[in-house]
Parts: structure tokens; sequence; C-alpha cells
């Protein structure tokens, strides 16, 4: 019997695995990740560095070239990047010869230059670049440069959303700027969003469900169920009882394993 | 922007060392320190430079020169721009190509004279192809290199957006190529007007090269010097005239 297309989630991550191979030694990054997705889901995944968590992330965008198990995005398995799923890396990335503009329209094929033009604006207007157009990314800040990026990203209107710790050069009042203004965007655009993070409090405030990551080889430690009433407080008791529970999950701490020496 | 004040002021520090030396060079020579003849005074210099401009023969040879590295250093651009982007992006290509490309490289185009003279005989052709050498092959590996030098980073955020091939060269590869292609075309200008010196030392009856071994026949330093200068200020007026147009399209940075 045919499964109805609407009752799978939207992404299924089965039984992966990635290793790599240098000198004769294999190092295995990501083991046995198994991970369904629902349409509209923000997940977040969190783990310390070279848990391989920006792998997993790279494998889902497409441009981690060989893994074993399977990646499927509406019953579709994934083995090339797609424009159908943007990406936001931590550095800008912008190309630094082309104008804010010019570098979200790059993104678009197959239309006017005139439709490009517009849509590109409309793009920087949404992550609230309006009056940039023509500057060129040296002239922009790192959070402009990062907005700049989100534009690219979103411009295709893409089904998923990739970022790769995209606010972890930012400074702490930049970063939970942009992060409020993320959650603006995925309200509108209502794409499903996957974001690699090391930082627990922007894991909590922005996912519906919170990835941990465990250090070499990356496995799924746990997932955890993120229920917040949006807007989320980030001083509110069950914020912090959330971010405590996801920490204590990444650092193996366990609760009433207090002694007291004197 | 500066203020004229300090406009001057760069200006005079610009100039200050060349201007200590001719002093120092006129006064060694008033005192009979330095032979008037191993190294003629920059009064004599001065004067024979303007009787040569007067008299034409200075911009006659240095119109001939020119004319002849400008082509020579043009068919150097147009060819290594080209190929250099042909084996920039096949990279199977540049290697089939390489080792003939590393052993021609290495020669110095003087060596190349008796060959040129053979093959195209002393006329125009043969200086052309000399001044061609020269700056081919440096404009050649410096277009390679660039293509070669594309940031991974930038071609993964290409890709993930499906960009057509043609797109990704021309907005991705070419223009962070720039840089380097800059720096190829403006070494082998250089190159090309050591070229025709050569050249024109060995087989010609005109050109500033030709104006410089015929003076030191009959041991005019002087008219040597001013031929010598006059390579310099036209190669330095065209490599300025070069920067400017770099600074123009490489306007992001």
């Amino acid at each position: 019997m045919e499964l109805d297309k609407a009752d799978q989630p939207y992404l299924i991550i089965k039984n992966l695995n990635k290793h790599f191979d240098n000198a004769g030694s294999r190092m295995t990054v990501l083991k046995n990740i198994n991970l369904t997705v629902e349409k509209s889901e923000f997940i977040c995944i969190v783990g310390g560095s070279g848990c391989g968590k920006s792998t997993l992330l790279r494998a889902i965008a497409g441009i981690e070239p060989s893994f074993e198990g399977s990646i499927c995005i509406e019953g579709q398995k994934i083995s090339f990047p797609r424009k159908d799923r943007g990406m936001v890396f931590q550095e800008h990335r912008l190309f630094p010869w082309l104008t804010a503009e010019d570098n979200v329209a790059y993104a678009l094929n197959g239309i006017t230059k005139a439709e490009k033009k517009k849509l590109a604006k409309s793009y920087l207007e949404l992550v609230g670049l309006r009056g940039f157009e023509k500057s060129y990314p040296r002239q922009l800040s790192g959070g402009m440069a990062q907005r700049c990026c989100i534009a690219r990203a979103l411009v295709n209107q893409p089904s998923l959303l990739l970022l790769d710790e995209p606010f972890g050069a930012l400074d702490t009042f930049t970063k939970m700027q942009m992060q409020n203004e993320l959650l603006a965007i995925k309200k509108k655009s209502g794409s499903t969003m996957i974001l690699v993070t090391h930082d627990i409090e922007e894991a909590v405030f922005l996912a519906d469900r919170v990835v941990v990551l465990s250090p070499r080889p990356g496995m799924i430690k746990r997932i955890i169920k993120i229920e917040l009433a949006y807007p989320k407080d980030r001083n509110d008791y069950e914020f912090n009882r959330l971010r405590k529970k996801v920490y204590d999950e990444l650092f193996d701490v366990h609760e009433a394993a207090v002694d007291y020496v004197i | 922007m500066y203020s004229i004040g300090e406009s001057v002021k760069k200006f005079v520090e610009y100039i200050a060392i060349a201007v200590i030396i001719l002093i120092t060079w006129s006064v060694l020579e008033r005192f009979g320190i330095i032979n008037s003849i191993t190294l003629p005074a920059p009064e004599t210099i001065i004067k024979t430079c303007v009787e040569n401009i007067k008299n034409g023969r200075l911009f006659n040879n240095l119109a001939i020169s020119m004319v002849r590295v400008v082509k020579g250093y043009c068919l150097a651009a147009v060819l290594g721009i080209s190929f250099g982007i042909l084996l920039g992006f096949y990279r199977r290509l540049n290697y089939m190509t390489d080792l003939i490309v590393q052993i021609i490289k290495p020669i110095p185009p003087i060596a190349w004279i008796p060959l040129a003279i053979i093959w195209f005989g002393i006329g125009e052709m043969s200086k052309v192809f000399l001044i061609f050498l020269g700056g081919f092959f440096t404009i050649l590996v410096n277009v390679i290199d660039g293509i070669h030098q594309v940031d991974g980073a930038l071609v993964e955020v290409s890709d993930i957006m499906e960009t057509p091939r043609y797109k990704h060269i021309l907005y991705l590869v070419l223009p962070s190529a720039l840089p380097n292609i800059f720096t190829g075309l403006r070494t082998g200008l250089g190159s090309c007007w050591m070229c025709v010196v050569a050249a024109e030392l060995v087989a010609a009856t005109s050109g500033i090269g030709y104006m410089i071994s015929n003076a030191r026949q009959f041991s005019k330093t002087d008219v040597v010097i001013v031929g010598m200068l006059a390579i310099g200020v036209s190669g330095k007026i065209m490599d300025s005239i070069l920067k400017t147009v770099e600074r123009r399209v490489i306007k992001w940075n």
C-alpha cells in the first residue's frame, strides 16, 4: 500500500554514518544518526566543536559527497545540492565584487534581469537591508552581511533553510536581534529550518526541538522538545529550566550527584 | 583626500632622494671626482635630452619602440589571457602542457634572438615575436594561478544555488582571478620593455635600443643615459595607466 505523501515526515535521516579517511586511519565523525523532521519545524543541533554537527548539515545540503545511510526530503533521496535547500554559513561568504543586491540576485536563475532585481530588493527589505542594495560586502557590518546571506538563501523560496552557526561571529546584542528576526522570517516564509550552534540559549530560543550530539563520534544523545509559548522569554523560569536540561545533557551532569566534602 | 599643504609635503617626500642624488652627482662632477665620459653630469644629460627632443630623434626612436612594445604586448595579453583561462579551467590540459611551459618559460627572450632572426628576419616581425615571448609566459602563469586560487567556500555557495556553468565562470571565477590577471599584465609589460631593447641592440636601424647601442659606439654616454631614462619613464607611465585601469576594474577592494 502506498503511503500518502502528506502523512510522511518532511525530512528523514536513516542510519547515517560518516567517516573521514586520512593517512590510512579511519575517523568516524557521525555514527548512527536517525532523525525525522516535520514540515515547518525549527530544529537546532547543538554539540561541542568537532562533533560533526556541521558535517551533518552539509550532508543534508548535499555538499558532503560520501556517507552511509540515507537522507530523504519529501521521499526524494539527497545526493547533490538543490536550490530548494538554502544554506547560510558562519562566515558570510558573499562575493566581494558584487553589491548586496547582485549577491542576492546571483542565486536566481531563469528569470529576467528586472525580475531578479525586484526579487533581490524585496528580500533585502525583508531582512532589514533597505537602502543598502548598492553596498559592497566590505561596506556592510558583520550583522548586515549575515542578513544579506539570509536574503540570498531565502530568495529562491527554499522549503528548507540550513544555517551553520550563522550568528557565531556576531556580538551578543546583534545576535539576539538577529535571532528575533530569524523567527519573524520563519513565520513569514514557513520554511523548515535546521540550525547548528554551540550556543545553548540560542538553541532553546529558536528551536521547536533541540538535538544534542555527543562528542566524536557524533551520535544523537537526546532530542529535547521545547514547548514554550511565543514570544519566548529568555529570562522566564521554564526557559532556563530547558536551557539547563540541554546543558546537563551536553555536559553529562546528573542531578542529585552532589557530594559535600568537608 | 589630502589638503594642499599635505599634498605638497607628500610630493617633496616622493622626489627628495632623487634630487639629493642629482645634486651630489653634479657637485662631484664639478670637482672632477667623476670622469665626464664615464658618467656625464646631470646638466649635460638634460642638455642632450633637450637637443634630441628638438631634432626629433628621441621621440622618433621612442615611438618606433613603443609601437613594437604595444604590438607584442597586446598579442601576449590576448593569447596569455585566453590560454590562461583555457588551461585554468581544464586541469588535465594544464597538466599535459605543463612540461613544455615549464621548460620554455625560463629561457630568457634574449636567447631567442638568433632563432627569431633566422625565422622572421631582421624586420619588425622578429622584434614583435621576442616582445611577445617576454610577456606571454608571465601573463599565462598568473592567469592560471588566479583561476586555481578561487575560494572553495564561494564555489560551495555557487554549487548550492545550482548556478549554470557560464554564470559560475563569469561572475565567480573570473572576478576572483582578476587581481592575479592584473599582476600578470603589469609584470608582463615590464618584461616586454626589456625584450624590445635587447632585440634592438642586436639587429635594428631604429628604436630606442638602436639609439643606445649606436651612441655607445661613439662613446656618447650622455645619449646612452637619455635613452635609458626614456625607457624608464615610458615604462613607468604605461604601468601607471594599467594601475589606474586596475583600480577602476577592481573597485570592490
